[in-house]
C-alpha cells in the first residue's frame, strides 16, 4: 500500500530579490512498512522534500498525497488532525517540551488525539517501555542523556500510532554508540510494529540499516535503490 | 488537565519573570482595594455626618425649600402627623426625626455673631444624630431655654456655661427672640463649622416660632443601603401633599458631588494603575512566547491546532491572573483590615478635623471592607490580565510549523 506519493514537486523560497529552488521536480512513492533514508549534501533538499511530506510547508508546484489524500487540498486544521492522526515527526534537537517529563511529552500527541487520561497514559507508558525507558518515565528532558531524550522523542512520534514517521537528522546530536542504539530501535519498531520510516540522514549508519536509500543532489533525486 | 499543567509550568520556567510580574500585579491590587476602601469608609463617615446633623436617608421638607436655598419660611405643616405617615409609609427600620433650622443672631452680653441654629428632638438626635458627638464641655440638650455653641463660637461670644444668650431671627416681616442659657460646648474640629454650629431644643424653636411646625422631618434608616426603596415609598405616600420628598443624595447634593468627583478621580487613578500593570503583563507574555517560537513549531508539527497554541497563552494568563489578583485581594484586604480597625490619622495634613462637602470630616479616617466593588475590580483585573495576553496568543496562532521551528 502507498503511503507516500510524490509527483513532479518543486519549491521556491524568495529570500529579498532572489528565488532560490530548493527541490526541482521531485517524484517519489513510498510503500507501508519501509524503513528509508533520504541522504544527499546540505542544501540538497532533504529536509524540505521531508516537510512537504509532513504537511508542515507547501509546494511550489506539485502534488503530495499521504495515505490517498492530496495534502493541498487541506485546510489547516485538517493538516493539523492529519499530522496528530497520522504521522509522527522526530527532530535532529529532541525538540521535547522542557517542561513535561518524558512520559507527558509521549502522553502530547494522545491528548491532542482525545485519549482519556487512562488511556493515555497507559499508552504512554506502554510505549516508554517499547523504545527501553522503563524507569525514567517522570524524568523531565533535562534529567536525560541526548540518546535519552531522542527516545522520547521517537517514543512521542508512534504513541499516536501513526502510518508513517518522518525523522529529519535523528542520530545527528548523538555519539557513535548512542546513534547505533537509535538506529537499532526504529529498525526494531519497524521490523516488529510495522512503522514506516523516511529518515532524513548524513549518517551512513542510517543508510546501512535502511532498506531503501533514496540520494539527492540540487532538489532532485539522483538516484533510488532498494536493497 | 495536561494542557493547564503544561500552561503551570510554563510559568514557572522563568520564575524570576513570572514573580515579578505576579508581584507587580499583587501590589497593584492590594493598593487598588486599600484605595477602594479607604474611600468607601471616608464616603461613609461622610454619608453618616451629613445625615446624622443636616438631613436624613428621606427627608421630608416643605414644597420649595430645597429650591430657595433653604428658606427657614418653608415648613412643613402639620410635622408630627407627617413624621406619623413617614415612619409608617416605609417598611425599612429606621428613626424619625424632626429638624428645625433657622439663622439668626445670637448675642451675649459682650458680642454677637451670626448662626446657624438646628432644634433637634433631644433624645432621638442623641440616638441617631451627630451633634451629641461634638458636645465637648457641659451637657447635652434637655429643656426649651437650652442652647449649645460651636467652641469657636463660645470664644467670640466670651461665654461660659450657664451665661444668658439671646437669639434673634426674623420670622416673616417681624423680628422674634428668645432667651437661652448656655447648656454645653460643641467641638468638631473644624473651625468653620464650630464658629457657626449652635442646637436648641425643638420646644426652644416652637417657643420662638410660635408654632410645631420645623423646617424638616427625616428618616435615618438602621440599613443605609435601603435608602432607595425608602425614597420611594415615601414618594408614593406624600404623593398629592405639599411637601417634597428627597433622598439623601438630593438633600446633601454637595456630598454627593464631592463623592462622584473624588470616586471619579480614584477611579481614574486605578485605571492608569491597571494599565501599567496590564503593560507588564502583556510584556511577560510575549517575551514568553517570543522564547518559545521553536517549541511552538514542534507542537504544531506534532498536530498541535493553532486555536489549542492560543488556549495554552491564555490558560497561563489565567493562571497567573486567578492567582496574582487572589493574593493581590488578601494582601489588600490584610494591609486594609489596620485602617478598618484604628484608621488612619491624617491631622497633620488637615488638622483636627476639615469640612468636605459641607460636613464635619474627622481627621482620623476609618476605612470600610466594600467586598462587592473589590469583587468588580479583581474581574476586571483578571479581564484586563486575559487582554493583555491577547495579541501573543494571536501571534502564536498565526506561526508557520517550519519557519517557527527555524527560530533560535
Amino acid at each position: 500500500m502507498t503511503i507516500v506519493s510524490v509527483q513532479g514537486v518543486m519549491r521556491d523560497y524568495t529570500q529579498g530579490e532572489h528565488t532560490v529552488r530548493a527541490l526541482r521536480g521531485v517524484d517519489l512513492t513510498v510503500e507501508s512498512g519501509e524503513f528509508m533514508a533520504l541522504m544527499g549534501p546540505s542544501g540538497s533538499g532533504k529536509t524540505t522534500l521531508l516537510n512537504l511530506i509532513g504537511g508542515l510547508d507547501v509546494p511550489t508546484s506539485g502534488t503530495i498525497s499521504v495515505e490517498d489524500t492530496e495534502l493541498s487540498a487541506l485546510s489547516p486544521g485538517v493538516l493539523s488532525d492529519l499530522r496528530r492522526d497520522r504521522i509522527g515527526f522526530v527532530f535532529q534537537a529532541y525538540n521535547l517540551v522542557p517542561v513535561l517529563t518524558a512520559v507527558e511529552n509521549t502522553e502530547m500527541v494522545l491528548l491532542l488525539q482525545g485519549a482519556d487520561p487512562d488511556e493515555r497514559r497507559a499508552r504512554a507508558l506502554e510505549t516508554l517501555a517499547s523504545v527501553g525507558l522503563e524507569g525514567l518515565e517522570n524524568r523531565r528532558p533535562n534529567e536525560l542523556s541526548g540518546g535519552q531524550q531522542q527516545r522520547v522523542a521517537v517514543a512521542r512520534a508512534i504513541a499516536g500510532r501513526p502510518a508513517l514517521v518522518l525523522a529529519d537528522e535523528p542520530t545527528a546530536n548523538l555519539d557513535s554508540q548512542t546513534s547505533a542504539e537509535l538506529i537499532e530501535l526504529m529498525s526494531r519498531l519497524n521490523a516488529e510494529q510495522g512503522v514506516t520510516f523516511v529518515f532524513a540522514t548524513h549518517d551512513p549508519r542510517v543508510m546501512e540499516a535502511a532498506k531503501r536509500v533514496v540520494w539527492m543532489e540540487d532538489g532532485q533525486i539522483k538516484e533510488d535503490k532498494t536493497k | 488537565m495536561l494542557l493547564l499543567k503544561l500552561a503551570s509550568r510554563n510559568l514557572l520556567r522563568n520564575r524570576r519573570r513570572s514573580l515579578i510580574t505576579m508581584a507587580a500585579i499583587v501590589f497593584g491590587m492590594a493598593l487598588m482595594d486599600f484605595t477602594i476602601c479607604l474611600q468607601h469608609g471616608s464616603y461613609q463617615e461622610m454619608i453618616r455626618t451629613g445625615v446624622g446633623s443636616l438631613a436624613g436617608h428621606v427627608v421630608v421638607q416643605g414644597e420649595g425649600y430645597e429650591a430657595s436655598g433653604g428658606n427657614s419660611d418653608i415648613l412643613v405643616t402639620s410635622s408630627i402627623d407627617v413624621a406619623d405617615q413617614l415612619s409608617e409609609s416605609v417598611s425599612s427600620s429606621g428613626v424619625v426625626i424632626r429638624r428645625d433650622f433657622v439663622s439668626g443672631l445670637l448675642s451675649s452680653a459682650d458680642s454677637s455673631a451670626a448662626v446657624v441654629v438646628t432644634a433637634v428632638d433631644p433624645a432621638r438626635d442623641k440616638e441617631v444624630g451627630k451633634l451629641h458627638d461634638y458636645l465637648r464641655d457641659g451637657e447635652w440638650l434637655e429643656s426649651e431655654g437650652d442652647v449649645l455653641i460651636g467652641s469657636v463660637l463660645a470664644e467670640r461670644l466670651d461665654v461660659d456655661l450657664g451665661d444668658k444668650l439671646v437669639f434673634m431671627m426674623q420670622l416673616g416681616d417681624e423680628m422674634t427672640s428668645k432667651l437661652f442659657r448656655l447648656k454645653g460646648v460643641l467641638h468638631s474640629g473644624a473651625a468653620d463649622q464650630d464658629g457657626l454650629m449652635a442646637a436648641i431644643t425643638l420646644e426652644g424653636a416652637k417657643a420662638l416660632r410660635g408654632t410645631d411646625e420645623v423646617t424638616q422631618v427625616a428618616m435615618i434608616l438602621d440599613d443605609a443601603s435601603n435608602w432607595p426603596d425608602a425614597v420611594e415609598e415615601a414618594k408614593v405616600a406624600f404623593a398629592g401633599q405639599s411637601v417634597e420628598v428627597l433622598s439623601w443624595k438630593e438633600a446633601l447634593p454637595d456630598i454627593d458631588a464631592f463623592i462622584k468627583v473624588d470616586r471619579g478621580m480614584g477611579q481614574g487613578m486605578i485605571s492608569i494603575l491597571g494599565v501599567i500593570v496590564a503593560l507588564g503583563v502583556f510584556n511577560t507574555f510575549l517575551m514568553s512566547v517570543l522564547e518559545r517560537t521553536r517549541e511552538f513549531g514542534v507542537l504544531l508539527a506534532i498536530g498541535t491546532k493553532p486555536k489549542q497554541l492560543t488556549q495554552i497563552i491564555l490558560l497561563e494568563a489565567l493562571v497567573l491572573g486567578v492567582l496574582s489578583i487572589g493574593l493581590g485581594t488578601l494582601v489588600g484586604a490584610a494591609l486594609t483590615w489596620p485602617a478598618v480597625e484604628y484608621g488612619i490619622d491624617f491631622s497633620s495634613q488637615m488638622g483636627e478635623a476639615m469640612t468636605s462637602g459641607g460636613v464635619v470630616m474627622s481627621a482620623q479616617i476609618f476605612a470600610a471592607y466594600n467586598w462587592p466593588r473589590m469583587l468588580l475590580f479583581a474581574a476586571g483585573g483578571l479581564v484586563l490580565t486575559l487582554l493583555a495576553a491577547v495579541w501573543p496568543a494571536w501571534k502564536v496562532s498565526k506561526l508557520s510549523p517550519v519557519e517557527a521551528m527555524r527560530h533560535h
